[in-house]
């Protein structure tokens, strides 16, 4: 995995933030909720959505920074909830595709 | 993103898990209510609050605090704490102990693995990826520019959190802290200590 540069620095805010809000927005809140629901409902060992978010990230992160864009880390959960949704037959791929208007 | 989506990517976003989450009550998969119950759980039993208590009583406790590091899980299911340490990842909880030598940082390079039991959801900046990278690459300057300047003599060992192993650290209790009790001890762990970025600060004399 290719390291960002180095003078890049933290956000000002990087300590202290005991009370900022976990989530930006409700539609991060459901898809951590969808996630986290169905994994502890036994529909898939949390480490197959890990592994998902793991790959999600990599690729992302692989991207020369120039094609990356704003780094939003709830697309990545998002996309990593959408595969393992796929490879344990809860949503069939072309469910998920008509879904996305694809 | 998508034909048929809003441009706006924060919309398209937010539009996708609407689909999802609808798609699968729909498949009876899941129900809206049973997704409301997992996060009303996290947003009020799994805080760190937990981890507070749970180094109050190491900080009170020798022999606790000899069992935390040895089998956290165990240790941690002595307090009467409103955890599910079954579920959400309980049992890979390992706690690691500052000492004055020693002093230990939680990371996750390859997502943001975090001990949700203990201390709730992580910081937004916990799972940025230039975070993430460089407190990997160059800690000590990492904990200098968010002002923790570690003497060079202490030992810093960094601990990269994985679907196993979802550390947090027991912090240095503070001087002028003698004869408070646990909870007031409680009051003062703040969650920046026990991922590591940050020292317990003595409490204003």
């Amino acid at each position: 995995m290719e390291a960002p540069a180095t003078t890049a620095t933290l956000h000002e805010s990087c300590i202290a933030d005991v009370d900022a809000p976990t989530f930006d927005a409700d539609w991060q809140r459901r898809a951590f909720g969808v996630a986290v629901a169905l994994s502890e409902f036994g529909h898939y060992p949390w480490d197959a959505f890990q592994q998902q978010l793991i790959v999600a990230i990599r690729d992302w992160e692989s991207v020369p920074a120039s094609g990356q864009g704003t780094w939003q880390y709830y697309d990545h959960w998002l996309a990593a909830l959408e595969r393992v949704l796929v490879s344990h037959g809860l949503v069939a791929e072309d469910e998920l595709r008509a879904l996305l208007g694809e | 993103m998508q034909f048929g989506y809003p441009e706006n990517r924060e919309a398209a976003s937010a539009a996708r898990v609407r689909a999802l989450e609808a798609l699968l009550i729909e498949k009876g998969v899941i129900t809206g209510a049973t997704v409301d119950k997992v996060l009303g759980y996290f947003e009020t039993d799994m805080t760190p609050l937990n981890g507070a208590k749970i180094v109050a009583r190491a900080w009170t406790d020798p022999e606790f605090a000899e069992r935390l590091v040895k089998d956290t899980p165990a240790a941690v299911a002595e307090l009467d704490l409103p955890i599910g340490m079954d579920g959400a990842e309980g049992e890979h909880l390992q706690a690691v102990a500052n000492t004055r030598g020693v002093h230990n940082l939680v990371i996750c390079t390859l997502c943001s693995c975090f001990p949700w039991p203990v201390l709730g959801l992580p910081p937004y900046w916990y799972k940025d990826p230039t975070f993430r990278a460089r407190a990997a690459r160059e800690p000590r300057v990492v904990l200098k520019e968010i002002g923790l300047d570690l003497d060079p003599s202490v030992e810093l060992r960094v601990w990269d959190s994985s679907g196993h192993s979802r550390w947090f650290v027991v912090p240095q209790r503070p001087a002028g802290t003698d004869g408070m009790s646990e909870e007031e001890l409680a009051a003062l762990v703040t969650t920046e200590s026990m991922i590591g970025i940050a020292e317990v600060p003595a409490p204003a004399a």
